[in-house]
């Protein structure tokens, strides 16, 4: 397929600017999404970490299309090579869809339609955006079973989805993701229902076919641990927004906000197995709760008056300038200080 | 597969025979009655009496008679009817089957497409006001009786309008198939009375079935492949979707062939199954009522089987099971 050429000039894959998705509920809007921004760049791993309903899926939904329902409202905009996402007729996202963007998702055991071989299915994906013909098709659905390290690939393209496990059928979706060698796969948390050994080996996958692709990717997940061993850049989300943003190190290893830490506090660490487990008292905000000021603040230890009226804009507070927070505690230094004492 | 196919055959005909067994214990071997008099009609002589004990051989053991039964049945074919002297059993539900099999197959046509179209283009039409306007439809022609639908369709056809636009009509009742348009002519308003209330329910069924399958995973997989709304609805959701109308239209199928289009039948003067097992009850013809219920319990069992073996067809999954 020739590529067009316009987009090869701007840096970024993809930009993401001010993205909002709302719902329409009986109780009023109700925002999912509330002014996300980010950008990925070609060949880079972007870690989207966040609680459940932070906003992160359906951030990625909302590009991509996939919120079909009437109810949901999307603004904002979202730059793929230079083409606006948001409101892309369904015929030109079509194209884009599968193609130079994939998608894999978190249940494997549910996201490939029961009733055909998991060739047939990989076939589709490939004959719907090239011209192949059938048995070439078929040749490159075992070949990519194969390179996902499916044993005995030429067979096994002959099973239904249900004779897998969930491991391997996780490894047929990025097969059939990387069928058209896309430039951004997005990765909707791709390990979370699997057992650890097999999160491993995934994340081991994407990551090796990522350099042997060179796709950006977009990992997202609500496991810290996932993040700081595949990312390259992380985004830390909260209530719909962004509250930390920047390289993967920075973000674990000097972390600027609250929530952040008490991600990384979460994780267990066998020097402080004595201890208790830490975790970030309370529960995240209700959509429906329209919040003045820092979303955080009920839950944050640091909170302080100004939190409750201020939404802290994300800024750098550092020596990095690439590392973004929103917070309203102080900068620089002082805030490392903070930080060490709970983390 | 094929063991599959095997296996299924296998319990069919068990269960065919087992349902043999238990009419047979039914009409022969329920206590305190006299099968020989039911036989016999009400009112027979004692010559009579005497003839259906031996043909029937009620002086010797149960697994005899049945054995007798069947082969009076299936192998001889010479049970005969005492009500209506002289008259065998079987021919006359072998003339009977034509009648329903026009009927039932014809129509099963018209609301498999009535049903399947209506599902489709309802859920393809979701939010529009497409979607209701066919379910609305739906339900009307589900709450009409056939026998009232029947009678309203042949009073337009054979009286109010039959001067003009419905004079190609013939008279109530059945032309073989020898003749196809004869055959066809006399049939439409039947097929399409029975299809209208098929119709309806199917488009009801499929409809459900397929809203729920356009909100599963893989169909958000699908719409991430960058494949056609159309295509995910034909080729994805629709496959899924149509083992509970095939396991529906079976036991429809099966039960319609075994005499419940009798409604359909007796407003439209068909002399099919239903009507034989009808006019057999009422005259208490206990040769006939037998062989009717054997009938159609051999189409519905049979018609199950088939619907088992569509469904291994359409899921994967059912094939181990």
């Amino acid at each position: 397929m020739p590529e067009p050429q316009i987009e090869e000039t701007s840096a970024a894959l993809l930009e993401v600017d001010d993205l909002r998705v709302s719902f329409r509920t009986r109780q009023g809007a109700v925002g999912a999404v509330n002014g996300l921004s980010f950008s990925v760049g070609k060949g880079e791993v972007l870690g989207v970490v966040g609680e459940s309903g932070s906003g992160k899926s359906m951030a990625m939904y909302s590009m991509m299309g996939l919120l079909a329902d009437p109810n949901v409202t999307v603004t904002g905009s979202a730059r793929f090579r230079g083409q606006e996402l948001i409101g892309m007729p369904p015929k030109r996202l079509n194209r884009l869809r599968g193609n130079d963007i994939a998608m894999i998702f978190q249940d494997p055991m549910t996201a490939l339609t029961p009733v055909y071989t998991v060739g047939w299915q990989i076939v589709e994906q490939i004959r719907t955006h090239t011209d192949l013909s059938r048995e070439d098709a078929w040749a490159r659905a075992v070949e990519l079973l194969d390179e996902v390290g499916i044993p005995d690939p030429q067979r096994r393209a002959r099973s239904y989805p249900h004779e897998f496990s969930g491991g391997m059928r996780q490894r047929v979706m990025i097969a059939m993701s990387l069928a058209c060698n896309p430039a951004l796969l997005i990765a909707d948390e791709p390990t979370t229902a699997l057992d650890v050994t097999t999160q491993r080996q995934i994340l081991e996958l994407i990551r090796k076919l990522q350099a042997r692709y060179g796709s950006s990717v977009i990992l997202i997940t609500h496991d810290m641990g996932v993040i700081s061993e595949i990312a390259d850049r992380v985004i830390v989300m909260y209530a719909g927004r962004a509250i930390e943003e920047g390289d993967r190190s920075e973000v674990v290893r000097r972390p600027r906000h609250p929530y952040t830490w008490g991600l990384l506090g979460a994780i267990p660490r066998p020097e402080r197995r004595k201890l208790p487990l830490a975790t970030i008292p309370g529960l995240p905000p209700k959509p429906t709760v329209t919040t003045v000021g820092c979303a955080f603040a009920p839950r944050c230890p640091f909170v302080m008056d100004k939190c409750r009226t201020i939404l802290p804009p994300l800024e750098a507070s550092g020596a990095d300038i690439d590392h973004l927070d929103a917070c309203l505690l102080p900068g620089g230094a002082e805030r490392e200080a903070i930080r060490k004492e709970v983390l | 597969m094929i063991l599959f196919i095997g296996k299924r055959l296998g319990s069919a005909i068990l269960v065919m025979f087992a349902i043999s067994v238990m009419v047979f214990l039914i009409f022969f071997a329920t206590p305190g009655v006299d099968p020989a008099a039911r036989i016999a009609g009400r009112g027979a002589s004692p010559e009579v009496l005497a003839q259906v004990q031996k043909t029937f051989g009620f002086d010797q053991p149960l697994p005899v008679r049945y054995g007798l039964m069947m082969d009076h049945l299936f192998i001889k074919q010479d049970l005969t009817s005492y009500v209506n002297v002289g008259e065998k059993v079987v021919p006359q539900i072998v003339q009977a089957t034509p009648v329903t099999l026009s009927l039932v197959l014809g129509a099963a046509v018209i609301w498999i497409v009535l049903g399947l179209g209506g599902g489709l283009l309802a859920t393809r039409f979701r939010g529009t006001f497409v979607d209701p306007l066919i379910m609305i439809v739906g339900i009307a022609a589900v709450s009409m009786p056939a026998y009232w639908v029947g009678e309203v369709v042949n009073l337009i056809t054979q009286d109010k309008l039959h001067s003009t636009v419905f004079s190609w009509v013939p008279s109530l009742g059945y032309a073989p198939i020898s003749d196809p348009v004869q055959w066809a002519a006399h049939l439409v308003f039947p097929w399409l009375t029975l299809a209208l209330l098929y119709g309806g329910i199917y488009a009801r069924v499929l409809r459900a079935e397929l809203v729920t399958a356009m909100s599963e995973d893989y169909v958000r997989t699908g719409r991430a492949k960058g494949l056609s709304e159309r295509r995910i609805l034909w080729r994805h959701a629709l496959r899924g979707s149509l083992s509970p109308v095939v396991s529906l239209f079976g036991l429809d199928f099966g039960s319609l062939v075994g005499g419940s289009a009798l409604l359909t039948e007796v407003v439209f003067g068909l002399p099919g199954i239903g009507k034989l097992t009808w006019d057999s009850l009422q005259n208490l013809d206990l040769p006939v009522i037998m062989a009717c219920v054997l009938y159609s319990a051999f189409f519905v069992v049979a018609a199950n089987a088939v619907v088992d073996l569509l469904y291994a067809v359409i899921d994967p999954r059912v094939r181990h099971a």
